[in-house]
């Protein structure tokens, strides 16, 4: 399902050039749950938004669903994205302006879905995530958690094929960390292919390989938790 | 303290550069235009200064009472008032009564029209002109007198050295000697009058007539009073004096009647200082056209003001924790309004430096446009500074106290952390920018409308067909003007490009040559009265309604008239009609012997007047006007120039198109819809920098935002339909409040003209769409940049 195969990210400032990912060759089948893990700066997130198609990686090559992806512009990887991917972040990214269930919306809204069909899964979705009791909430009435509940729901309401998930317990204390992974798990179990960069070795017991990085490179992948059994 | 704020100001400036370009440009091209109507007002107000004696000047204006409309005010007054106000007010210490005419000069450089003005020796003694040699005043009071101003003296004969020369004048009189008897410097530009050669009164080729009489207001008269006389004060000496000379139209109006239970004619004395800028007697500068020119210039400085004031507050966010700093370190409300205060005057020297410097260059285009010799050199003194004092003060008040007082306004604490205590309150803005739209609409409306209007006069059917007519003028003796028309017309005529020529009085005019009379049941008639000759109506291809055009051998004893003198009159059967009256008695009375359609014989911001056409063989034919063939026109003027000036050498060749003397009537208007265009431009570019500017702002408050849709798969197009809906519906919702203060800005402004276009939603509809236009243009170059990043820089801002 995603193939890379000598990946590169450079970025260029004015006074540094730095190698956030240095040739990067990995391979994820359907159905996976993969942790990125290492340190601070290592290029964990770099990687995740290169493949979540967010940023063109400088150099190689990345095959998503068999399209060779990296020179694609940002309206055809725009394309590619609505249709497969989901994300959640560490800061949750909600629209202040939009209410609970505006925000879960917005995806279909930007897939054209008829109206009727549009409620049905925001609906599910939100029943999934036990938060249809605060539908009509703004973000900042919402605690930690809830907001990331909130997010999941959206990154699932259009049903993709994979969720990339950017250390989706960063900002969450445990009780609410466990629950936001239970709730990855289950979609996992429900076959979503699931990418998720997190600091917590605990969290990354849910996957079943372990992708580390070091410096831009790849230093190890395991199989782990869910993989070993 | 100071020096903190200017150097923390002048940093920010400069991180800005963007925003500063906009606010520097646009306060500058505000500031250019408010210190150009500076400068012009003050010339204006500068006008006829140079008189020692001005606060003593007055000049006798008439107060022409009309029933319905305003009264008149005139200049104009009958030549015998002069003697009885002298002899009937001892306050009037001089008088100078004065007539605008023309002369031919036959100098060393051969033989020139000049304009002249006729006057009385009081003339020099009352007004300052500076005498280079002999006595102007003694001049005047010879018969053969002349007063010849350096510049004129200088093109006639090469020199000033002239006192004792004798000079040949021809006007319709006949040709005269007259002695140079001074030599003056040219009237100063800021002088109401402007001559080159005085003349004494008696020797205008009409003042036999007009000396005594009452029924002709014909020349200026002007007075020195002793010591201070209010306007009105001599208002019963000056009704006595109507009251005893009994003048027939002092006590009626156009159609015979008493107008209103007022008196018909009412003199007054206005000071002199004030005729220049008196919009009644429209002799100098109509105050309006300044109002106008202030109002423009107060428009682009709105708008700057409004760019000003929208940006700064599109960007106090990004001085929340600078702010929230500087109050926990101590800073007060006082302190941190001045210190946003000090930035807006910086601003504003900055812009105001740039606008001396676009003066500078445009100074000169300005000056041939308005006709004026403005100077920042010369012209700038203390009330001058002052002025720009005062103007900058208010702008920096204008601009800056709002967003300072926001600033000021925040919590410690909330501003450290970058919250915007009022970030929900973004009603300011929205309002803000509505409002600037409403303006850009507004003035594009104006500059439609004015510019539709002006074409429409400009290209209205006259009733005649204008173009490829040549008018030449026949200046020479009066008693030869019968003759030389004559012969002249034949000379024309030879010429093949040459396609008919007739003989007139008049070509066109703002003004009138009206008549009136009464016939034997004492009904008054009065109509405009032209001389004409038997090819007129084919050359100008006027239609004829009804009865027969002139055959060569008529004389004044049968007229054309027009439609509308026969609707006025209610002429039922036109034709044979006996004009009785029209010669007082002193010959035939004439028969109507056809009646043409109406044709605009003067500006279309007045409507055709009943008007006859004669046909005298002694007719003062003043003008040829030659229908030629449109082909090689430069040839055709060429051969008749020639052909001119071997059949009469001592006539000036002086010709031009009839269309461009039609459209010379209307050069004010011309000025002004340049301006107009001009300004229009200029506003729309700075509300369009403006524009750009909260366009930026927009984005970069809503990257995040931006980026969050970005992954959740809004295309492109979503992107930039998000950015620019707020902007077009600002945009719709100025329209409401443009459209209705332009509709009724510019009805009233149409309701000048006569002929006028009806004002049709199109012109506003038109101006909406273009004002959208360049709002979602300028939106759009912000809106694309968000929409194509790459949505990991929008998300990285947070
Ligand atoms: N936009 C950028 N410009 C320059 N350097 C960047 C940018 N984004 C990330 N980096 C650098 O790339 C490296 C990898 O960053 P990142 O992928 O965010 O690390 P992490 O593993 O903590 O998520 C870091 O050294 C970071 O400083
Ligand atoms: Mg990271």
């Amino acid at each position: 399902m995603i193939k890379t195969s000598g990946l590169k990210k450079l970025y260029v400032t004015e006074e540094v050039e730095t190698t956030a990912l240095n040739n990067i060759n990995i391979e994820i089948d359907a159905g996976e749950f993969v942790a990125i893990m290492g340190p601070s700066g290592c290029g964990k997130s770099t990687l995740l938004n290169v493949l979540g198609m967010l940023d063109n990686p400088t150099d190689g090559e990345y095959y998503f669903l068999d399209h060779e992806v990296s020179s694609y512009t940002e309206s055809q990887r725009a394309n590619l994205r609505k249709n497969n991917l989901g994300f959640v972040f560490q800061s949750f990214n909600l629209i202040d302006e939009l209410t609970v269930y505006e925000n879960v919306e917005l995806p279909l809204l930007y897939q054209k879905v008829a109206p009727a069909a549009r409620k049905e899964k925001v609906m599910a979705a939100m029943d999934q995530m036990s938060m249809t009791h605060r539908k009509n909430h703004f973000p900042q009435q919402l605690s930690g958690g809830q907001q990331q509940r909130v997010a999941v729901a959206r990154a699932v309401v259009a049903r993709p094929k994979v969720i990339l998930a950017d250390e989706p317990t960063g900002n969450l204390d445990s009780a609410n960390g466990d629950e936001v992974m239970g709730l990855l798990a289950d979609l996992n179990k429900d076959g979503t292919t699931i990418i998720m960069v997190t600091h917590a070795p605990q969290y990354a017991e849910y996957s079943n390989r372990v992708i580390h990085l070091l410096d831009g490179r790849v230093v190890s992948e395991k199989m782990s938790g869910a993989g070993r059994a | 303290m100071l020096r903190n704020y200017l150097i923390s100001t002048l940093r920010r400036l400069r991180r800005a550069k963007g925003f500063t370009a906009i606010n520097i440009i646009g306060l500058s091209v505000g500031l250019t235009g408010a210190v150009l109507v500076l400068l012009l007002v003050q010339y204006e107000l500068g006008f006829d200064q140079h008189n020692d004696k001005l606060d003593s000047l007055h000049i006798v204006i008439n107060r022409v009472a009309r029933p319905g409309g305003s009264d008149r005010h005139s200049p104009n007054v009958p030549m015998p008032l002069a003697p009885e106000l002298l002899s009937q007010s001892p306050q009037i210490v001089r008088s100078a009564r004065l007539a605008i005419g023309e002369m031919i000069v036959h100098g060393d450089e051969g033989s020139f029209e000049e304009g002249v003005i006729f006057s009385e020796p009081d003339l020099f003694n009352m007004f300052s002109f500076e005498v280079i040699s002999g006595d102007p005043a003694a001049a005047l009071s010879r018969p053969d007198g002349l007063v010849i101003t350096r510049e004129a003296a200088l093109k006639h004969f090469g020199t000033v050295d002239l006192i004792g020369q004798p000079v040949a004048l021809t006007n319709p009189a006949g040709r005269n000697e007259f002695q140079v008897l001074a030599v003056v410097e040219s009237p100063p530009v800021q002088s109401t009058f402007q001559f080159r050669m005085v003349l004494p009164l008696q020797t205008h080729f009409a003042f036999a007539r007009r000396e005594l009489n009452w029924n002709s207001s014909n020349s200026f008269l002007l007075v020195e009073t002793a010591g201070a006389v209010g306007k009105y004060d001599l208002d019963e000496t000056f009704q006595a004096i109507v009251q005893k000379n009994k003048p027939d139209r002092a006590h009626v109006d156009a159609q015979g009647q008493q107008p209103t239970d007022r008196p018909y004619w009412n003199f007054y004395l206005l000071p002199f200082e004030d005729l220049h800028l008196s919009a009644q007697v429209g002799i100098g500068v109509d105050p309006r056209v300044l109002a106008i020119l202030a109002a423009i210039a107060g428009l682009l400085l709105t708008i700057a003001i409004f760019n000003f004031v929208l940006l700064a507050l599109g960007r106090l966010k990004s001085r929340f924790v600078e702010v929230g700093i500087r109050r926990m370190i101590g800073a007060s409300r006082g302190n941190l309004t001045a210190m946003f205060l000090a930035e807006v005057l910086v601003t504003t020297l900055f812009a105001l430096g740039l606008s001396f410097i676009i003066l500078e260059f445009s100074l000169p285009a300005f000056n041939r446009l308005l006709g004026r010799e403005l100077a920042l050199g010369a012209m700038v003194d203390v009330g001058f500074w002052a002025a720009v004092v005062l103007l900058i003060s208010l702008l920096v008040l204008a601009a800056g106290i709002f967003p300072a007082l926001r600033l000021a306004s925040m919590r410690p604490v909330q501003a450290m952390h970058g919250i915007d205590s009022a970030s929900r309150k973004k009603g300011a803005l929205r309002v803000g920018v509505i409002f600037q739209f409403s303006l850009a609409i507004f003035i594009l409306v104006t500059a439609l409308v004015f510019n539709s209007q002006m074409k429409f006069v400009l290209e209205q059917p006259l009733g005649f067909n204008q173009s490829q007519i040549v008018v030449y003028k026949i200046a020479t003796e009066g008693e030869k003007i019968s003759a030389w028309s004559q012969r002249l017309k034949e000379v024309l005529l030879r010429d093949r490009g040459v396609r008919s020529v007739t003989k007139t009085s008049v070509s066109v005019s703002r003004g009138f040559d009206r008549q009136g009379w009464y016939d034997r049941s004492k009904k008054f008639w009065r109509a405009v009265v032209r001389d004409v000759d038997e090819s007129y109506l084919t050359t100008m291809e006027i239609s004829l309604l009804m009865g027969r055009d002139f055959r060569e051998q008529d004389d004044a004893e049968v007229v054309l008239v027009n439609q509308t003198f026969v609707d006025q009159f209610g002429l039922e059967n036109p034709i044979g009609y006996l004009l009785d009256g029209f010669s007082y008695g002193a010959g035939t009375d004439p028969t109507i012997i056809g009646v043409v359609d109406d044709y605009n014989f003067s500006s279309l911001y007045s409507k055709v007047q009943p008007m006859m056409l004669r046909k005298r063989p002694a007719g003062l034919y003043s003008y040829l006007l030659a229908r030629i063939a449109p082909d090689d026109v430069n040839g055709t003027l060429q051969r008749l120039a020639d052909s001119w000036k071997n059949a009469a050498p001592g006539i000036p060749l002086t010709y031009n198109f009839l269309d461009e003397d039609i459209e010379n009537l209307y050069v004010v208007e011309k000025k002004i819809r340049a301006v107009t265009q001009g300004a229009a431009i200029l506003a729309l570019a700075l509300a369009a920098m403006g524009l750009l500017g909260m366009a930026t702002i927009e984005v970069s408050r809503r990257t995040k935002e931006i980026g969050i849709r970005k992954v959740l798969g809004a295309s492109v197009p979503d992107i930039m339909s998000l950015l620019s809906r707020r902007m077009v519906l600002s945009n719709l919702l100025a329209n409401i409040i443009a459209w209705p203060i332009g509709w009724m800005v510019m009805q009233k402004w149409l309701g000048l003209f006569a002929y006028r276009i009806d004002l049709g939603l199109g012109t506003f509809v038109m101006a909406g769409l273009l004002a959208l236009a360049i709002a979602v243009i300028t939106v759009s170059t912000q809106a694309v940049r968000a929409a194509t990043a790459n949505p990991v820089d929008s998300l990285r801002y947070e």
